[in-house]
């Protein structure tokens, strides 16, 4: 390719993420980090002065480890995941845990 | 060149400053023929006998009218109203929102608007921030840039003055960009 050669040429283009294509990254990577389906978990976005504050709304899952420590995860999880996914420096994330899931009972087949 | 940069000069300054023959024909032509009004009844009343006595009484009739002390304050803030707009017309230099220079072979003039707009695209491009996130305004010798950056995405104040700095060289005008960048950002 010739792009050694005209790398110097090449502005820097412009990647745009729309505010839904955002919120729905942020709820893939905190459907990742809690091992939950996306339909399980509810995530909005907003603004905090300059940075990105994520609101998660989930269940928490019984028999895991303790909550906090769940929510800790979590919040890791979606920081580190929104940073290397979309380049976002979040700066809060809020964790309301909505209820409790049982882990899935395996059926025999 | 020397010719040419004299044309030039007056070429841009008549460009960037507004023009005030307007209002100097309009007063003027309001001065004349008051003036000529006053020297026709003059001529009339040297003549015609009848018509001397009817003015002096008009004159007289107004005279005592205007020494109602409301008149007289009405009339004078009138026309200092009128003496001050004059003024104004007269001493301010009239600027209009534009940007001139000359080189050898041309002379530019480029509306402030237009110039800050390229500046802003300047920005967006370098920043990579959508254009609707950046206003710009040009001043007589600063630019404003004003940036609301997206949420969770830090904006380089320095990279950004460099290059609305930068744009604005291109055309050939050297501005200082002071760069302000929003508390709130928007999600993008």
């Amino acid at each position: 390719m010739m792009a050694g050669e005209r790398a110097e040429d090449v502005r820097r283009g412009r990647t745009t993420l729309s505010a839904r294509a955002l919120q729905r990254v942020t709820t893939g990577v905190a459907k990742d980090a809690a091992r939950l389906s996306a339909d399980d978990v509810t995530v909005s976005l907003s603004d905090d002065s300059g940075g990105l504050r994520v609101v998660v709304a989930l269940p928490v899952v019984a028999a895991a480890s303790t909550i906090t420590e769940q929510g800790d995860q979590l919040r890791a999880g979606i920081i580190q995941g929104i940073a290397d996914l979309a380049g976002r420096r979040v700066s809060a994330v809020d964790i309301r845990f909505t209820g409790v899931k049982r882990p899935d009972h395996r059926r025999v087949r | 060149m020397k010719a040419n940069q004299a044309v030039y000069r007056r070429l841009l300054r008549r460009e960037t400053h507004s023009s005030r023959s307007g209002a100097a024909v309009v007063f003027a032509a309001l001065l004349a023929v008051a003036l000529l009004a006053l020297i026709g009844l003059a001529v009339w009343a040297g003549f015609d006998e009848v018509f001397r006595e009817r003015a002096l009484a008009w004159i007289d009739e107004g005279i005592t009218g205007m020494a109602a002390p409301a008149v007289l304050i009405g009339v004078g803030i009138g026309c200092l109203v009128v003496a001050v707009l004059l003024l104004l017309t007269g001493l301010l230099p009239g600027r209009r929102t534009r940007h001139a220079r000359a080189a050898d072979r041309f002379a530019l003039v480029a509306d402030d608007g237009v110039l800050a707009d390229a500046a802003a695209d300047a920005v967006s491009r370098e920043c990579a921030l959508g254009r609707a996130q950046i206003s710009t305004t040009l001043g007589r010798r600063s630019l404003a840039v004003r940036i609301t950056p997206t949420s969770g995405i830090h904006v380089d104040r320095d990279r950004a003055a460099r290059a609305a700095s930068r744009a604005l060289a291109g055309a050939g005008f050297d501005t200082t960009a002071n760069v302000e960048i929003a508390q709130g950002g928007v999600i993008a």
